[in-house]
């Protein structure tokens, strides 16, 4: 199953544009709101009040009529002087982050796209530049330069400086992921000037992103200018937020309780930062779609089961009856028709079909491990326990699933690469089943067991103490197969095991397991697409189609006498070492 | 790794958990246990004053009287031979000295010491002492700020003789009244007197140093003081950050006396229960200008016609009510102090007190005989260029901030433009120093005794001052009139006890100076005091201004402290 | 081990270039800074000590014709010793003494906030995280404004609320003057006492980027191959969120380390001066306001190293908590 990670965008050759449009939520709003609101009153606010300079007699008031927000101690009014400083500081909020957005595409994305010793240059540069503190190199280059000199375009330029480093560094990482994709490759042989390439189809490709470092930047900004205008540093002409907070400051207003002069600048950059952290929010939902708010809550099983299936008696493990699973939204979608399976105890059943039939989504719907919006939404999973007796998988409560889970049934997933936790272990990853299903063990035994596994599967048990990313894929798959078998579980479900491996190792794989189950006696559903290797593995194979089961028979008779025609051409479909192709469309439906 | 990540993890978890609670518990229970009131002395034990004078960063240990970077000790620990109070026209206090007297020349000064004065060490004070330290202020220019120049000789171990070359009546004060007599025996090997650091000072003054902290320091009352042992046994003086930290410490009652702005003064009784503020009009604000074209200064307010019209344009009701809490009061163009100096206050002048209201129309009508046509925008011109002045201010002080602000709006309706500049206390001396300014918001201070010679001398004569470009002495405007230094040298020459001789000197000083007006009169400040009246009594109010009632003013602030006693509530 | 010399060799290149960077400011800039300080020390009452003078000079350019190359290795050389000149708004101390007794105040008061902050943050992000579609969501939301709160205002606010409103909190210094500085109960107490509402400040400020970024890990975290194969495993709800979302989210929240302390440095300096903390950052502004230029640049270097040293730390920290990196890199 594929994992959007946020370092990776759904990017697509220059067309990306409707896929970065931003879906609505409440958060949007709020935040679109907020921005437009400040940003509005900061524009055409110094219209409509009055002059923020005009000293009158009354002095220090508190708001009421005739100025809404009170006056300060020389009897200016604060709401008009706010107008006034939200201009200000969006006027250098701004400044700045473009000035800052030109460095960062300068020093990040030029960078990246040069490759090779610009690239490590700049990000040197990029990275000691981070790591310099901002702010106090910003207070000594400003206390430097005289006080006549300290005009807004100077302040502004200094903040781009010490304020630029940050977006350059993730910039450059998005160009060098995206450098590397297919379609830049192909213009760049075709020839097209790096200019073109930069500006087509890099570029459009990392909207979101720059737009989300361009807004960081004008909340850094406004921050910094208002930090050092309030300590007296900012720009001598300029009147911002911070430089009110100053006189505010400067007039005791803290001390005479005149919190209308002292909590509105404070309160409106809070404020916008809110609504520029809101629409962050939602471009981060562009580029991480697992981020997205699920609409509401959807239960994992629609409605109560039909009830276990009765024990038949003739050793059957785990039976399905008419399990549906739907996967729901605006147009759902049914991935699992009525599927009825019986598994008998140490029986290998093979469950086969195209990639997007079902299997996996039926695999996974078995323990519950489906997620919304998947949801199983008739019939009944029934496990017939050897100790325990019947037991109805899907009404099972949480507690009681979870002890059930990997106890009685375990599963190997389908391309180990990222199955097993990165930062523990393997020795780590195995004992945790053993001290949670049986926390009696010691630790010696939980040891000896885990390396009496790994020595079952061919693994060396020195190999305990690595980490995943330490042991090739077959090793890894192999791993993921002794973990499986920790508990001696009755069922070991197989989602596509070998899938990912090169032939030879499959065939080892295949073959250990073969003994495995020989040794252990567990019943193996074993789910591919490759319909001729189940034939010589399965005792009976299941072919599912369209979410539905078409065939299901032992495995002679689908290799000898294969009923349905979609079976048929599933057989054919396959590359023989002989040389002769067959020749498989993917249209799974009528012939 | 031996371990495994496990298993550390599984421990520091565990750890973790356990030291965070204990974190927690530790935290609480400390705080609980800060909670009591700190500097809160046990029963029966003697209150201590804590006081703040402004100071804005660490203290570095120096009592040296003498030296620029002193922190206190001067009246408290060290004493002169008389004290001067600047506010009233009282007569000389006697102190380390009981009498002196002039003779008719004014070229001897014969003074009588106390008896009986023992220095903090159990040594003796005598006649050499003084005669030891005015020699060494004679000798270190760096020492010598009031330009001492006699000849001191010990009569005997209670009289000394001091002698000058030329009629000296008015430096008398300041020898008298601002010297601090140290002891020779401690003093004579000390390499650089003007500027070395004394960390263990010995005095004959009423206080000891107790402890020294770089945020506080003590003193603690002297057991063996010639003049019993001062009621109050403990002062501690506090380094806080700033004007605002002040008002802050002040509301919470964890400072007893400090001079300096505070917010919402006429309500003080009542938010800050327990206190008093006393406001002392004294120091006289002005705008500096730098006045003089011949001595190389530039821009419009060398035209006095500018600086006329600045005068009047100002409100000052408006600017005393906004800037200033109406702490301030009326100044007088001659800079007498209307209240302490009102009997010397020349009839010849146009305006015995600047006018509380401003005359826009009077200011116009100067500019526009001067030269100057209003322009479009409201602001006038002369040739092209806008009357646009810079106005100077130190960050920090956070009246003059605002008044200079204020005046910057009140001048924008006569037409002027004047932009205000926001300056370290550094770059405000150097632009002092070399004349590069236009306008500077400062005020004029007062001598060594309630004399007005000296602001007169201070700021107006050509002595006092340099060409832009080189170092003054407080004359910072660069103002020099010849007509002016005659009648300061007349003075200088009479005894102040001699009234009748000194009116005409007076009078010329005062009108030349009403119409040349290089310090443009601001307001004269109320210099506000807040003290904790219930904890402590016998503070100077404005009925009995028995020594000026600042922190920061030597030695009057020792005067104040050895007449408090505490309440004993 | 090639991932650890690789960061130490960086960091050692991100210090040549802040010394460097110190160097040139001041060259950079107009006016004759040495001659200012020199004039300030005369006031102050001090002669014209060559030594004095050349340390300046070293520190601050000088308008000789002496190489560029020369003054720079001097500097260095002046660096190493710690002999960075006498301070002029705090005559006579030496710079370095007045950054020795300043430093410890800020680093205990910024690290100990950045440690809750870290803390308090990753908890409640995981926890955030991890739970989708409660109440926990709405915290993201509020903690990312308190973000966008400037620090020095809210410092300003939570003065007058919990300091002179509700009197709970000292609103000013580092301790009680009354105490005397040492290692034992009382002072301390003091101190953490005074320190409680500057830290809240930074605590405050500086969770919400913290808590967001490891949520938003935490969400990445929950739909990984890894956390699917923990369930099926039948390992408790607990046991997955820490080992192995959370142990997997919070690596690149670690990795954003120095951003985020840039940014509690910076309000550090803002919330000393609101509540006259004693230390470095208020010393920073107390040179800025005297023209103090030479213990300016000598804070400016000793924070930029401490920033360093704590990214370095934090770095080799990573180098141990991600296996992945130690392997080749």
């Amino acid at each position: 199953m594929t994992n959007l990670s946020p370092d990776m965008l759904p990017a697509e050759p220059g067309n990306g544009l409707r896929n970065l449009l931003p879906r609505w939520s409440a958060k949007l709003a709020v935040g679109s709101v907020l921005i437009l609101a400040i940003t509005l009153f900061g524009l055409a606010g110094p219209l409509l009040v009055g002059d923020p300079d005009r000293i009158d007699n009354i002095g220090l008031t508190a708001p009421g009529a005739g100025h809404l927000l009170g006056t300060t101690q020389t009897g200016q009014d604060v709401l008009a002087q706010i107008a006034y400083a939200t201009r200000g500081s969006l006027y250098i909020g701004v400044l700045v982050g473009v000035l800052a957005t030109v460095l960062s595409v300068l020093f990040g994305i030029v960078g990246a796209y040069a490759g090779r010793a610009i690239d490590e240059t700049f990000s040197l540069f990029s990275n000691v530049m981070l790591v310099i503190p901002g702010l106090p190199l910003v207070i000594v280059i400003s206390a430097f330069v005289p006080p006549e000199r300290r005009g807004t375009w100077t302040i502004a330029l200094v903040l781009a400086i010490t304020g630029w480093a940050g977006s350059a560094r993730v910039l450059r990482a998005q160009t060098l992921s995206v450098r590397g994709r297919e379609y830049v490759l192909a213009a760049r042989v075709a020839g097209e000037r790096p200019a073109r390439v930069i500006g087509v189809e890099i570029l459009p490709n990392l909207l979101p992103l720059l737009a989300s470092q361009f807004v960081f930047s004008v909340i850094a900004a406004i921050l910094a200018e208002a930090g050092l205008s309030f300590l007296g540093l900012g720009a001598s002409s300029s009147s911002t937020l911070g430089t009110m907070l100053y006189y505010a400051q400067n007039g005791f207003a803290l001390q005479r309780g005149a919190w209308w002069w002292f909590v509105p600048p404070g309160l409106i950059i809070a404020l916008f930062g809110c609504g520029l952290a809101l629409v962050n929010f939602t471009i981060d939902e562009i580029v991480n779609p697992t981020l997205r708010r699920p609409r509401r809550p959807i239960p994992t099983v629609a409605r109560p089961s039909t009830g276990p299936a009765p024990d038949t008696g003739d050793d059957v493990v785990l039976s399905l009856t008419d399990v549906s699973v739907t996967y729901q939204g605006e147009r759902p979608v049914q991935a699992v028709r009525e599927v009825s399976l019986a598994l008998r105890r140490g029986e290998i059943l093979g469950l086969a079909g195209e990639s997007g039939c079902g299997k996996t989504t039926l695999a996974y719907a078995i323990t519950r491990l489906h997620r919304p919006p998947a949801q199983v939404t008739g019939g009944s999973i029934t496990f017939h326990d050897r100790v325990e007796g019947t037991l109805d998988l899907l009404a099972l409560a949480p507690e009681q699933l979870r002890a059930v889970r990997w106890a009685k049934l375990s599963m190997v997933f389908q391309g180990a690469m990222n199955a097993l936790n990165p930062v523990l272990t393997i020795r780590a990853q195995m004992v945790d089943v053993l001290t949670t299903h049986r926390p009696a063990m010691s630790r010696a035994a939980r040891r000896a067991r885990c390396a009496e596994l790994l020595t079952l599967v061919g693994v060396d048990p020195r190999r305990l103490l690595s980490y995943p990313h330490e042991l090739s894929g077959g090793m890894r798959q192999r791993v993921m197969i002794a973990m499986a078998l920790l508990l001696d579980p009755q069922i070991v479900i197989l989602d596509e095991p070998t899938t990912a491996l090169d032939v030879l190792v499959q065939r080892g794989i295949l073959q250990e397991i073969m003994r495995l189950r020989e040794q252990l006696g567990f019943a193996v559903l074993f789910i591919t697409h490759d319909l001729p290797l189940l034939l010589e593995v399965a005792d009976r194979i299941a072919v599912m189609l369209d979410g539905r089961i078409v065939e299901y028979a032992p495995a002679e008779e689908i290799r000898d006498h294969p009923r349905q025609p979609y079976t048929r051409r599933l057989l054919d479909s396959f590359p023989s070492l002989t040389g002769e192709r067959g020749a498989f469309v993917r249209s799974g439906g009528t012939s | 790794m031996s371990r495994t990540l496990e298993d550390f993890a599984m421990l520091s978890r565990e750890h973790r958990a356990t030291t965070r609670a204990a974190a927690i518990l530790a935290t609480a229970a400390l705080v609980a246990g800060g909670c009591k009131s700190s500097g809160a002395p046990a029963q029966g034990e003697s209150p201590t004053l804590v006081a703040y004078t402004g100071q804005a960063t660490d203290y570095q240990i120096n009592f040296n009287p003498f030296a620029p970077t002193r922190i206190g000790g001067t009246g408290t620990i060290f004493q002169t031979l008389f004290f001067y109070n600047i506010v009233r026209n009282d007569k000389p206090v006697p102190r380390l000295g009981s009498q002196f007297s002039w003779n008719p020349a004014g070229t001897q000064l014969s003074i009588t010491l106390r008896t009986g004065v023992t220095w903090s060490d159990g040594e003796k004070f005598t006649a050499a002492d003084v005669v030891f330290t005015l020699g060494m202020i004679a000798k270190n220019k760096g020492m010598n700020n009031g330009g001492y120049a006699g000849h001191a000789a010990a009569v005997d171990d209670t009289h000394v003789t001091i002698t000058f070359d030329k009629p000296s009546f008015v430096d008398g004060p300041s020898v008298l009244g601002k010297t601090y007599i140290v002891p020779q025996h401690k003093w004579k090997d000390i390499a650089d007197p003007a500027v070395a650091v004394v960390k263990d000072p010995v005095g004959t003054g009423p206080y000891l140093l107790d402890e020294f902290k770089p945020q506080a320091f003590t003193l603690k009352a002297n057991p063996a003081y010639w003049g019993g042992e001062p009621a109050v046994k403990k002062i501690r003086y506090l380094a806080l950050s700033g004007n605002q930290a002040g008002a802050t410490a002040l509301k919470a009652g964890q400072i007893d006396w400090q001079t300096g702005p505070v917010p919402d003064l006429k309500n003080v009784e009542k938010s800050y229960s327990g206190y008093r503020a006393v406001v002392t009009p004294l120091n006289q604000i002005v705008l500096d200008t730098c006045s003089n074209a011949a001595l190389g200064c530039q821009g419009p307010q060398t035209d006095p016609a500018v600086r006329q019209a600045i005068y009047r344009a100002v409100d000052r009701t408006q600017l005393n009510a906004l800037a200033f809490e109406n702490t301030g009061s009326g100044i007088s163009p001659s800079f007498l102090l209307p209240g302490r100096d009102k009997a010397l206050i020349s009839a010849g002048l146009r305006n015995p007190t600047a006018p509380m209201q401003p005359d826009v129309a009077e200011a116009q009508r100067l500019l526009e005989s001067a030269g100057y046509a209003k322009g479009s925008d409201g602001i006038y011109a002369k040739d092209g260029k806008p009357l646009a002045l810079t106005v100077k201010t130190v960050a920090g002080w956070t009246d003059y901030i605002t008044a200079a602000n204020t005046i910057g709006q009140q001048l924008k309706q006569a037409g002027i433009k004047l932009t205000v500049q926001q300056l370290s206390w550094n770059e405000f001396v150097d632009a002092k120093d070399r004349g590069s300014f236009q306008l500077i918001i400062d005020s004029l201070y007062q001598g060594p005794a309630p004399d007005p010679y000296y602001v007169y001398n201070y700021f107006f004569s050509t002595a006092q001052t340099a060409k832009v470009g080189a170092k003054p002495g407080p004359n910072v405007s660069r103002f020099s009139d010849p007509q002016i230094d005659q009648a300061l040298d007349t003075l200088k020459h009479t005894d102040p006890a001699d009234i009748a001789a000194r009116q005409a000197p007076l009078q010329t000083i005062q009108t030349r100076i009403e119409q040349a007006m290089p310090y443009i009169p601001v307001l004269t400040q109320g210099t506000i005091s807040v003290y904790h009246d219930a904890k402590f009594t016998g503070w100077p109010t404005s009925d009995d201004l028995y020594a000026f009632p600042a922190i920061w003013q030597d030695p009057d602030n020792a005067e104040v402290i050895m007449r408090l006693k505490p309440s004993g509530k | 081990m090639s991932y650890y010399l690789r960061k130490f060799g960086f960091y050692l290149v991100a210090l040549w270039a802040a010394v460097t960077l110190n160097f040139f400011i001041p060259r950079m800039m107009p006016g004759d800074p040495v001659d200012i300080l020199m004039a300030k020390l005369q006031q102050r009452g001090s002669g014209v000590d060559p030594s004095a003078r050349r340390a300046y000079e070293l520190l601050l350019g000088t308008h000789t014709d002496e190489p560029l190359i020369k003054q720079y290795i001097a500097y260095l050389g002046n660096l190493v010793r710690g002999d960075f000149g006498v301070s002029v708004s705090d005559f006579p101390t030496p710079v370095s003494t007045v950054i020795a007794t300043s430093l410890p105040w800020t680093v205990a008061l910024v690290g100990i906030a950045t440690v809750l902050a870290v803390l308090s943050g990753i908890v409640l992000g995981v926890f955030v995280g991890w739970r989708r579609g409660t109440w926990l969501d709405s915290l993201v939301p509020a903690t990312t404004v308190l973000s966008a709160v400037p620090y020095f205002w809210l410092a300003l606010v939570l003065v007058a609320g919990l300091g002179s409103g509700l009197g709970w909190f000292p609103l000013l210094g580092g301790y009680d003057v009354v105490l005397n500085p040492g290692w034992h109960a009382d002072f301390l107490g003091s101190a953490l006492y005074h320190g409680f509402l500057p830290a809240l400040t930074i605590v405050i400020s500086s969770i919400g980027g913290w808590l967001l970024g490891t949520r938003n890990m935490m969400v990445s975290a929950t739909a990984e191959d890894f956390v699917l194969t923990a369930r099926a495993k039948g390992l408790r709800e607990r046991r997955i969120m820490i080992w192995y979302a959370a142990r997997n989210a919070i690596l690149p929240s670690i990795a954003g380390f120095a951003i985020s302390l840039g940014f509690v440095v910076a309000g550090s300096i803002v919330t000393e001066q609101v509540f006259a903390y004693p230390g470095i950052g208020s010393k920073l502004l107390q040179a800025v306001q005297n023209n103090d230029y030479a213990l300016m640049q000598a804070i400016f270097l000793v924070i930029t190293v401490a920033v360093l040293a704590a990214n370095l730390a934090v770095d080799l920290l990573y180098g141990i908590i991600d296996p992945r990196t130690r392997t080749g890199g």
